[in-house]
């Protein structure tokens, strides 16, 4: 059998990923060790959903790609692509696999096909990803929310910034020319 | 006619040791001793080609290929037929050759291992202070010819202790983590990264424009970095000193000691701070984190 991460295998990598949610999800109180245990999955499902939404991109793109080659050839569409509840991602114990419910998974993965269909702007996308993202922070009872798609966010800063600088420079302009 | 009777590949990195070089000079004085009478050694820097027009007319050649920037090989050529007794002695050398190579590699791969824990925080696979200092002093001397554009900054994180108490080391380490690699994706090619304390972190950057264009890249990045790495409300931000060698000048130690002082200017606000060193440190506003 395929051996996976950490020696475990990939069906039992994946069993303990969507137990360990679970787990989270369930505990109770507010103790060091479970507050502890709390952010720690908050770190992992931020870092679960960035990944959905990158391969939702990604799937996108090829369908797209595949559906052109299929109208060309006169061949049958493919099928839409799926969404996964697991990813695997980085950690500071190296890579293992993580895992959202499935129905939060898939939503961000559409969000991610609809993003690169031009379908919605960055602003849109990251305001879709976001409510995900708080369902989850309240399923895990978090203190703080999960705030995923980080590049995104930093996408926007900068073109509102450029906005910014651009109002500011026709301003002086308008001012320079009435003046 | 000449066969090739065995090939040792030398690695290239391990070439360029001196004292693997001279061990190999060694190796060809062993050879010429017992190279049978008429045998000649050919030792070729060039290609294997080359080295074969030289070997017309010998009875016993042994060619070694090397080509000490990329990498080589050890060949040995000699006639179908040998004696008993030369090729005793040709096999006695051989199974020496390869020791020696098995050997050679051993203390390469341990050289690398070890290369790797000390450079390195374990932690978050970043520089470790000593390292740090090194690479920051690298950085100035390879300045010194071109333009002194280097921003040397102190991080120092606020109220870090906090986290671990309330929430224990794991999610400490979790957050020291995140945080260097939030950092790293913002890093150039030429830009260092070191961890110089439980709770502190330098960074250098390369080329960051002049003037008000710098003082802007600055602004917007110390705003950034108060973003909180993991999802916990017991972040407190940061606090960041920075030295600039277009006003302190190119001196690795003085950059360092300046940041270093700068961060440290900036514990008169008890938030998130930044100052350039020789001035007033200014408090970062909380919308920031």
């Amino acid at each position: 059998m395929l051996r996976g991460l950490f020696g475990e295998n990939k069906k039992d990598a994946l069993l303990r990923a969507k137990e360990e949610f679970g787990s989270v999800c369930r505990l109770q109180g507010s103790s060091r060790e479970v507050r502890a245990a709390r952010i720690r999955m908050g770190i992992r499902c931020r870092a679960v959903i960035d990944e959905t939404f990158l391969e939702g991109i990604e799937k996108c793109a090829e369908h797209l790609e595949q559906c052109m080659v299929a109208v060309i050839t006169g061949d049958p569409r493919p099928p839409l692509p799926k969404a996964g509840a697991f990813q695997k991602i980085k950690t500071i114990n190296g890579p293992m696999m993580a895992y959202i419910p499935l129905e939060e998974a898939e939503e961000v993965f559409a969000i991610g096909g609809l993003y690169q269909r031009e379908q919605i702007s960055d602003a849109h996308a990251l305001e879709l990803v976001q409510e995900v993202a708080n369902r989850i922070s309240l399923l895990l009872q978090l203190d703080r929310p999960i705030e995923p798609l980080e590049f995104l966010s930093e996408k926007l800063e900068e073109d509102r910034a450029a906005q910014d600088l651009a109002e500011i420079r026709a301003a002086r302009q308008q001012q320079s020319e009435g003046g | 006619m000449y066969n090739t009777d065995t090939q040792i590949q030398i690695l290239g990195h391990v070439m360029r040791h001196e004292a693997v070089q001279g061990a190999l000079q060694a190796l060809i004085d062993g050879l010429r001793q017992q190279s049978p009478a008429g045998g000649r050694v050919v030792w070729s820097p060039g290609s294997v080609q080359t080295a074969i027009q030289d070997m017309q007319g010998a009875q016993h050649v042994f060619l070694i290929d090397t080509n000490l920037e990329g990498g080589g090989q050890l060949i040995f050529f000699f006639p179908e037929s040998l004696s008993s007794q030369q090729r005793e002695g040709l096999d006695r050398f051989l199974v020496m050759a390869e020791r020696w190579m098995h050997a050679l590699r051993e203390m390469d791969q341990l050289e690398a291992s070890l290369g790797h824990v000390v450079l390195q925080d374990p932690l978050t696979g970043i520089l470790n202070a000593r390292t740090y200092a090194a690479r920051v002093a690298q950085l100035v001397d390879a300045r010194r010819e071109v333009v002194p554009d280097l921003l040397v900054l102190h991080l120092d994180l606020v109220q870090f202790k906090s986290v671990n108490d309330q929430l224990g080391d794991e999610i400490g380490d979790e957050l020291l983590f995140a945080f260097a690699d939030r950092i790293k994706r913002q890093m150039g090619p030429q830009d260092c990264l070191g961890r110089l304390g439980p709770d502190e972190f330098g960074l250098v950057f390369v080329g960051r424009g002049r003037g008000a264009e710098k003082t802007g890249f600055v602004e917007k990045f110390v705003r950034w970095l108060q973003k909180p790495p993991i999802e916990t409300s017991l972040w407190n931000g940061v606090r960041i000193g920075i030295a600039d060698s277009q006003v302190g000048g190119l001196r690795a130690k003085a950059l360092l000691l300046s940041a270093a002082t700068a961060v440290r200017a900036t514990k008169v606000f008890a938030g998130p701070a930044f100052a350039y060193a020789g001035q007033s440190p200014q408090a970062i506003a909380s919308d920031a984190s």
